[in-house]
């Protein structure tokens, strides 16, 4: 399936969107290697189970299609007025907001600045978090070039099969130049806010979720070795009334590895939490 | 201070890091360039205004920018930037009149050569005369008797040198960290490496190490094709003994080094006949 690409201008960024499906308004933020939409609007698995339901809108977060635009984005702050500007040039009331790792990571911040922006918040193996004895695997080293070993390192951290058809259809070891480019593209583009070693957190998050006060699903693959389940029982603890479920048979690539089932459990959870258009109107009262 | 005391000869050395510095420091390698950039024209304002003065930077902000005494040499002491051939580092180079040391003994002849004309190019398309003493090459150099001692013992104690080097550095996972080099760059460096390392074609330039014949003519050569005025030699390597290295350097500096001056004087005089020390005597300032 095709997605349909636009540009939304704000104000630190011209943003490329991706639009697919129809129903109602839903939010996809991409993590750092395998669900984001191609420049020519190829769309991961994921995003087509999800557009018979929804109207997905997934745009393609700083520098990741074109390392200069992170040239000004210093901190989290910054991508989260990014997303907040989005949200208002778009015109989006209160639309769900799923977010799978480095997207889930900004997904809770947004929601945290600004809960009136979502309708449901879904976090799926979610950074962001800093758990004591917990810390996210070396994420950078796995994807570090390695010219002769190939991309075994990453796929094994990512995927619970690494060597099936997914993970080396997107992470192939010895890649043609231009998709070895996008990989690094995307590589460095994570690393403007996930580099400080151990990777991938916000320290004050964990003390500001319980400021999130929309109905938040946390989704976790079993298999997940970047982010372990002691994050996903991490934000189920922190954000109140939070639902998990646990997936089993995926690793952390859970959105290409098992994108039926995750498609499912998203689906499920909001079919069950409401339209975005109630909860806004129940929020305004 | 160093510049006073030596008299005004102080050169200074800015590097960008390599890739295990931003682990250890925990810090984004994504923006070291722009860093880089910005404590550059820090340095460079702080040594060359008298103060004080207020620094409001993207990644510096100083109330009082006020150092004492300054530099002997005026407006500050010459700046050399080492770069591995990365263009963007070279254009940099160009464009402020910095000096570039290519440190990149691990590639060939051939890439170097490359560099050092893409320099002239841009040098001069920053409307500035190229001078060759803004250019230099790192290289090791190992002179003895006669060239097959001469590669027995740089080989051994070498050896030992790449050992350590690993060592100090850390896995070699830790040299190229995201953003160190711009993606399409180093998407191309991981596919080169892989083929040179396929093909077996490392580079086999002749090795600076021999007799002083040897060394002088391979030196020489080397000059004239990167039509350069500097050239920084590393003796010691790994595990070579004190006497070893000062009888190499004696050989060098008594029966290389006059040779090599006095051809690549002739040399770079007639290539560039009114090149002068003017520049370089500038401290590199923009004029």
């Amino acid at each position: 399936m095709s997605a349909q690409m636009s540009n939304a201008s704000t104000p630190m960024m011209e943003v490329s969107i991706a639009r697919l499906g129809d129903g109602e308004p839903l939010v996809y933020l991409h993590d750092v290697l395998f669900d984001l939409v191609s420049a020519d609007g190829e769309a991961p698995l994921l995003l087509e189970a999800l557009a018979p339901s929804y109207s997905v809108v997934a745009p393609a977060l700083p520098g990741f299609r074109d390392v200069k635009e992170i040239a000004n984005f210093q901190s989290v702050g910054d991508y989260v007025l990014l997303l907040r500007d989005l949200f208002n040039k778009l015109g989006l009331q209160r639309p769900h907001v799923v977010g799978t790792g480095l997207g889930g990571w900004l997904a809770a911040e947004l929601a945290v600045f600004y809960p009136e922006q979502l309708g449901t918040l879904t976090l799926v193996n979610s950074f962001g978090l800093r758990v004591e004895d917990h810390p996210t695997a070396r994420f950078f080293d796995a994807a570090a070039p390695n010219a002769l070993g190939g991309r075994k390192e990453i796929r094994e951290l990512l995927f619970m099969s690494p060597d099936a058809a997914p993970g080396r259809d997107l992470l192939p070891d010895f890649p043609d130049d231009v998709t070895n480019e996008r990989f690094f593209t995307h590589v460095h583009a994570a690393s403007r806010i996930g580099w400080q070693p151990p990777a991938f957190y916000d320290p004050h998050l964990l003390g500001r979720l319980e400021r999130i006060s929309v109905p938040t699903h946390v989704v976790w693959a079993e298999g997940n070795k970047v982010v372990d389940l002691a994050h996903a029982h991490a934000f189920e603890m922190g954000i109140a009334d939070a639902q998990l479920t646990v997936i089993d048979g995926a690793g952390y690539a859970i959105a290409v590895e098992q994108p039926e089932a995750l498609a499912s459990a998203i689906t499920t959870f909001l079919d069950k939490n409401g339209t975005p258009s109630k909860a806004s109107a129940s929020n305004s009262s | 201070m160093i510049d006073l005391l030596s008299n005004g000869r102080l050169e200074a050395g800015f590097v960008v890091g390599g890739g295990p510095e931003y682990y250890n420091f925990a810090m984004s390698p994504t923006s070291a360039r722009d860093r880089f950039a910005e404590a550059l024209s820090l340095a460079r304002r702080a040594w060359s205004e008298p103060g004080p003065f207020r620094w409001d930077g993207e990644y510096y902000q100083l109330d009082c920018v006020n150092p004492w005494p300054r530099s002997l040499q005026d407006p500050h002491p010459p700046i050399w930037v080492c770069g591995v051939g990365s263009p963007s580092t070279l254009e940099m180079c160009a464009r402020e009149n910095l000096g570039y040391m290519g440190v990149n003994a691990s590639q060939g002849h051939v890439d170097f050569v490359g560099q050092c004309e893409f320099f002239r190019n841009a040098a001069v398309e920053y409307g500035r005369q190229y001078d060759p003493a803004r250019v230099g090459w790192l290289t090791h150099i190992h002179v003895a008797p006669n060239d097959d001692q001469a590669l027995e013992e740089f080989g051994a104690h070498a050896a030992y040198g790449g050992l350590l080097t690993r060592g100090f550095g850390g896995p070699a996972k830790t040299f190229y960290p995201p953003g160190h080099m711009p993606p399409d760059r180093l998407a191309k460096w991981e596919r080169q490496i892989r083929e040179n390392y396929t093909a077996k074609a490392m580079p086999g330039d002749p090795p600076l190490m021999g007799t002083p014949d040897t060394v002088a003519e391979r030196l020489i050569a080397r000059l004239k094709d990167y039509k350069i005025g500097n050239v920084v030699m590393a003796f010691q390597w790994g595990s070579m003994p004190h006497d070893m290295v000062s009888r190499s350097m004696t050989m060098f500096a008594e029966e290389v080094m006059p040779r090599v001056r006095a051809e690549m004087d002739r040399y770079l005089d007639e290539l560039y006949p009114d090149r002068t020390q003017s520049e370089l005597a500038s401290g590199g300032a923009v004029k």
